[in-house]
C-alpha cells in the first residue's frame, strides 16, 4: 500500500470514486465518492430511495456500479459478486435475513465453511468453532438456539458473527436496527462499537437520529442519488440532523380533559387472555370515537398480539368485546373483525401487507373492488386519485406495480388501503417501521386527521418515539399485561420507558 | 406486455423460417389440425394458466384428460345421451379439482405434491377402466363436438375460443379475476385484507381440472375414440405454455393471451417438424430449449433491466 494513502483517521480501507449507477430511467446513484477507515462508523442517512441503500449494495459487490472506480486497501477493485467482496474481506448484512430456520446459531455461524477432520464435521467441533469465533470477537450469543427461534436481535448478532468467521473486516448493515426496539438496538450498536474499535470498519444505514447521533463516528446524507452531505458525527448538533429532515412542528396534544369527555367507547375488550409464545394475562381496554390509542410494547410484550386479537387474526382464549355497548366473544376471523367495523394494517409489509405483483391501483382497491362481479375501474379510480393525492403518494401513476415504489410509499399504500371500507376503528400494527422519516411524519399526520375525523386509530408500537409523538393515549405493556396508561399531556419518552420498566 | 410482444415477435420469426423451409404449412388442411391442435391443449392451458395466477400450479391434468376421454366413452357406448355423458365427465373433473384445491388450500399441502398425487391417481384408473384398450365411440352422432361447425373447424375449437375470451375477461374484468391475481401474488396478504383466498384456489383448481376433462373429450370427439394416453403429456406442456406466456411460477402474473400465443407458437413448431419428418421425438427436445431460452432471456432482462 502506498503511504500517501493513509489518511489522519486511520489507513483507508475502502474508497470509491464517481459512482454511478441508473435502473432504467431512474438515476439512483450520482457520481458518489465516499472513503471508509479503520475502524471508522459511517452511517448512511437519507430517504428510501435517495441512494444510500444502492451506494450499500455496490461497496457489498450486490449491485454493480455504472460508472465509478473502487479500491480496497489501495489497490482497485472490480466486485461482481458478495462473494468477490467477501474475499476482499466485506461483508454485507442485508435487512432481510434469511436463514435456515432448523440450524442452531453455531451451525449457521459455519455454515458452508464446516470445521472437519478427515471430512468428518461432529456437532462438537462445529460447537466449538462457533464459540472460538464469539470468543475471539468478544461478542455472546446463546450458540445452541435454533435460528427460527432466535430474537431479532440475536439473529443480527449471528450474521455479523458469522462475516467475521470468514474474515470480514468490512461490515455494511442495511437498517440493521430497524426491527429491533431500542434497548436491542443500542446493544447492537454497542457491540459493533467494540468491533470497531478492534479495528473492524462499519457501514450502516439508518433511520434513526437518536442512534446515527450517538453511535457513528460519520454520516453520510444522500438526497436523490447524490451524496449530500459527509461530515464528522462530532461536528453535528442533533437537532441539526432533525431539522435537515423534520418539517413539521410537533402538533398541540389533544388534553386530557378533552379526550376523556367522550362517554360511549365504539369498542371495549375485557379479560383477554391468550396462550402462545406471548400470552396476554387479563388485558382490558376501552377505545373511544376520535383518539389515537397507543399500545406502546417491546417485542413479547403483547402489543402486537393485542393488534392481532382486534383484527382477528390471534384469537384469544377467552375474553370477550364490546362493540357499540354489545358484548361478543373476540373475533375469529379478519372478516369477523372488518363486520365489526375494524380494519388491520399489519406490522410485515412485505409479507402481510401489500401484493408486490398488483399495481398500485388495485393494492389501494384490494379490499372492496367496486362491483359485485364486473369492476368498475373508472368509479374506483376516483378513491385511488384521492389516496394518492392526501397520502402525497410518490409514482409515476396508479397503475405502476406498487413493488416499484420505495419502502415509505409502499407504507402509505398499505395504510391508505385499509380506509377503502370506511372502518371505524382502524389498528394499525408497527406502522412506520422502516419508513424514511418524511413519510413517517405524512402517515403520522393523516391518522391524526383521520382521528379528528371521528376514527378509533389504534397503533401499537415499539417505537417509544412513535409511542411518545402520535397517541392521545398510551397503553403501555409488559409481559402480556397493562402496566400502566398516560393520557394527553402526559405522555412522553420518560414515562412511557418508567412504565414499561425498561430503563430510568 | 412486453412477454406476450416478445412471443408475437418469435412467433412471427418462426412462420417465416416455416415458409422457407417448409411451405407445405401453409395449406388450408394443416391450418386446422394445427388449430385444431391448438384447441385440445389450449383449453387445458386456460385452467392451467388460473392455477399458476392462483399461485401453484396443477399436474394432474394429465390424468384427468385420459380419465375422462375413457368416462365419456364408455358412457356414451353404454347408451346414455351425449350431452348427458359429456355433463357427468366434466361433473367427474370439477371434483378431482375441489379435491385438488381443497387439498392444497385448507389442508396445506405442496401443490407439487397433491397434483402428482391426483395425475398418478387417475392417470391410473383411465388404464384401469380401459383396460389399457382403445375405446372406440359406437355411435355416430356422440362425435358431436368433432364434427365440422365452420370453414372445416370442429365445434370444440368454437368453445374453446369462448372459454378462452371468458376466462380473459374474468382475470382483467372481474373481482374474482382480481382476487384471482391477489391470492397468487401474496395469499397472505390478500387473507389479512380480507379476500377468500382458500374459496379462490379451490375456485382455479375445480375449473381447471373441469377444462381439462373437457380436452379430453374434445380428443376422444376428435378421434371418435378414447384411449389412455389421450393428453398424457399435457402436465408439462400446458405448464410450459404458461411460462412461455409470461408467467412467473411464483404466481401473480401470467395471462391468457400470452398463454394462447405460446400454445399456438409450440403447435406450429410440432406440426412443422412432423410435415417436415424431422421426427415427433425431436418435438420434445426442441420444446424443452425454446422454454429454456425464453425463461433464460427474460431473467436476463430483470437482471439488467429493472431494480432488484
Amino acid at each position: 500500500m502506498n503511504a500517501a494513502d493513509i489518511s489522519t483517521t486511520g489507513s483507508t480501507r475502502l474508497a470509491a470514486h464517481g459512482l454511478s449507477k441508473s435502473y432504467g430511467a431512474t438515476r439512483a446513484l450520482k457520481n458518489v465518492d465516499f472513503r471508509l477507515g479503520r475502524g471508522e462508523v459511517v452511517a448512511l442517512v437519507g430517504e428510501n430511495g435517495a441512494g444510500k441503500s444502492t451506494l450499500a449494495r455496490i461497496l457489498a459487490g450486490a449491485v454493480m456500479p455504472d460508472e465509478g472506480r473502487m479500491f480496497a486497501d489501495g489497490s482497485p477493485v472490480r466486485f461482481r459478486s458478495p462473494r468477490e467482496a467477501l474475499k476482499r474481506g466485506i461483508a454485507f448484512i442485508p435487512q432481510e435475513l434469511s436463514y435456515p430456520p432448523d440450524f442452531t446459531t453455531a451451525e449457521n455461524l459455519v455454515l458452508g465453511n464446516w470445521p472437519s477432520r478427515h471430512g468428518l464435521v461432529t456437532r462438537a467441533r462445529i460447537r466449538a468453532a462457533a464459540a472460538g469465533i464469539a470468543a475471539e470477537h468478544g461478542l455472546f450469543l446463546e450458540l445452541e438456539r435454533k435460528m427460527g427461534t432466535c430474537r431479532a436481535a440475536d439473529l443480527q448478532t449471528a450474521e455479523i458473527l458469522k462475516a467475521l468467521g470468514r474474515d470480514a473486516s468490512i461490515l455494511i448493515l442495511d437498517e440493521p436496527t430497524s426491527a429491533l426496539d431500542r434497548e436491542d438496538s443500542e446493544r447492537l450498536l454497542r457491540d459493533l462499537r467494540l468491533l470497531a474499535n478492534r479495528g473492524v470498519s462499519i457501514v450502516f444505514i439508518s433511520h434513526r437520529f437518536d442512534e446515527v447521533a450517538s453511535f457513528s463516528d460519520r454520516i453520510c446524507g444522500f438526497r436523490d442519488g447524490e451524496l449530500v452531505e459527509d461530515i464528522a458525527t462530532a461536528d453535528y448538533q442533533r437537532s441539526d440532523l432533525i431539522s435537515r429532515f423534520a418539517t413539521h412542528s410537533r402538533r398541540h396534544r389533544t388534553d386530557t380533559s378533552e379526550a376523556g369527555s367522550q362517554k360511549q367507547p365504539v369498542l371495549r375488550l375485557a379479560r383477554w387472555r391468550s396462550g402462545g409464545r406471548t400470552p396476554l394475562r387479563d388485558v382490558s381496554l376501552e377505545v373511544q370515537r376520535g383518539e389515537v390509542l397507543g399500545l406502546y410494547g417491546q417485542r413479547g410484550s403483547g402489543a402486537e398480539v393485542l393488534a392481532e386479537g382486534l383484527a382477528g387474526l390471534t384469537r384469544p382464549v377467552s375474553g370477550w368485546v364490546m362493540v357499540d355497548g354489545k358484548p361478543r366473544p373476540p373475533f375469529r376471523s379478519s372478516r369477523e373483525a372488518s363486520a365489526a367495523g375494524i380494519a388491520y394494517v399489519p406490522a410485515d409489509r412485505g409479507r402481510q401487507g401489500i401484493v408486490p405483483t398488483l399495481s398500485l391501483h388495485e393494492n389501494l382497491t384490494l379490499m372492496k373492488p367496486s362491483g359485485h362481479i364486473v369492476l368498475r375501474r373508472s368509479a374506483e379510480r376516483a378513491f385511488v386519485d384521492q389516496q394518492i393525492k392526501s397520502w402525497r403518494i410518490r409514482c409515476r401513476n396508479p397503475d405502476q406495480r406498487v413493488s416499484e415504489l420505495s419502502g415509505g410509499n409502499q407504507q402509505k399504500v398499505l395504510v391508505a388501503s385499509r380506509l377503502i371500507a370506511a372502518p371505524r376503528i382502524l389498528v394499525l400494527s408497527e406502522p412506520t417501521r422502516g419508513v424514511d422519516l418524511p413519510s413517517r411524519q405524512q402517515i403520522h399526520s393523516n391518522l391524526r386527521q383521520l382521528a379528528t375525523a371521528g376514527t378509533a386509530v389504534v397503533v401499537a408500537t415499539t417505537d417509544v418515539g412513535e409511542a411518545a409523538n402520535l397517541p392521545d393515549r398510551v397503553v403501555v405493556l409488559r409481559d402480556g399485561q397493562v402496566m400502566g396508561e398516560l393520557l394527553g399531556s402526559h405522555v412522553s419518552h420518560a414515562a412511557i420507558l418508567e412504565l414499561s420498566g425498561g430503563r430510568r | 406486455m412486453t412477454a406476450v410482444t416478445t412471443l408475437i415477435a418469435s412467433y412471427g420469426v418462426t412462420l417465416t423460417v416455416v415458409a422457407i423451409l417448409v411451405p407445405q404449412f401453409y395449406t388450408p388442411g394443416n391450418f386446422q389440425v394445427v388449430v385444431t391442435a391448438s384447441a385440445i391443449i389450449g383449453v387445458i392451458s386456460v385452467g392451467q394458466t388460473l392455477v399458476v395466477i392462483a399461485g401453484a400450479f396443477d399436474l394432474s391434468v394429465g390424468g384427468v384428460a385420459p380419465l375422462a376421454a375413457i368416462v365419456f366413452a364408455k358412457l356414451a357406448n353404454n347408451g346414455m345421451s351425449v350431452s348427458e355423458a359429456i355433463l357427468v365427465t366434466v361433473l367427474i373433473g370439477l371434483a378431482v379439482g375441489v379435491g385438488n384445491g381443497y387439498v392444497v388450500s385448507v389442508l396445506s399441502v405442496n401443490p407439487l405434491i397433491t397434483t402428482l398425487a391426483t395425475l398418478s391417481i387417475c392417470g391410473g384408473a383411465a388404464y384401469a377402466l380401459s383396460g389399457g384398450l382403445t375405446v372406440t365411440l359406437t355411435h355416430p352422432s356422440d362425435g358431436v363436438l368433432g364434427e365440422f361447425a365452420i370453414a372445416q373447424l370442429p365445434y370444440f375449437v368454437l368453445i374453446f375460443i369462448t372459454i378462452a375470451v371468458a376466462a380473459g375477461l374474468v382475470l382483467r374484468f372481474t373481482v374474482p379475476g382480481r382476487w384471482i391475481h391477489a391470492t397468487g401474488g401474496s395469499e397472505e396478504a390478500a387473507r389479512i385484507a380480507g379476500i377468500p383466498t382458500r374459496a379462490t384456489v379451490i375456485a382455479v383448481y375445480a375449473a381447471c381440472a373441469a377444462l381439462a376433462a373437457l380436452a379430453g373429450l374434445f380428443a376422444t370427439s376428435e378421434l371418435f375414440a378414447g384411449t389412455a394416453t389421450i393428453q398424457n403429456d399435457s402436465s408439462l406442456t400446458s405448464v410450459t405454455a404458461v411460462v412461455l406466456g409470461g408467467a412467473e411460477l411464483t404466481g401473480g402474473t401470467g395471462s391468457v393471451t400470452g398463454t394462447i400465443l405460446a400454445v399456438l407458437l409450440l403447435s406450429s413448431i410440432s406440426n412443422t417438424l412432423a410435415i417436415g419428418q424431422v421426427g415427433t421425438f425431436y418435438t420434445q427436445i426442441i420444446t424443452g430449449a425454446i422454454l429454456l431460452m425464453v425463461v433464460l432471456a427474460s431473467r436476463l432482462a430483470s437482471r439488467f433491466g429493472t431494480r432488484p
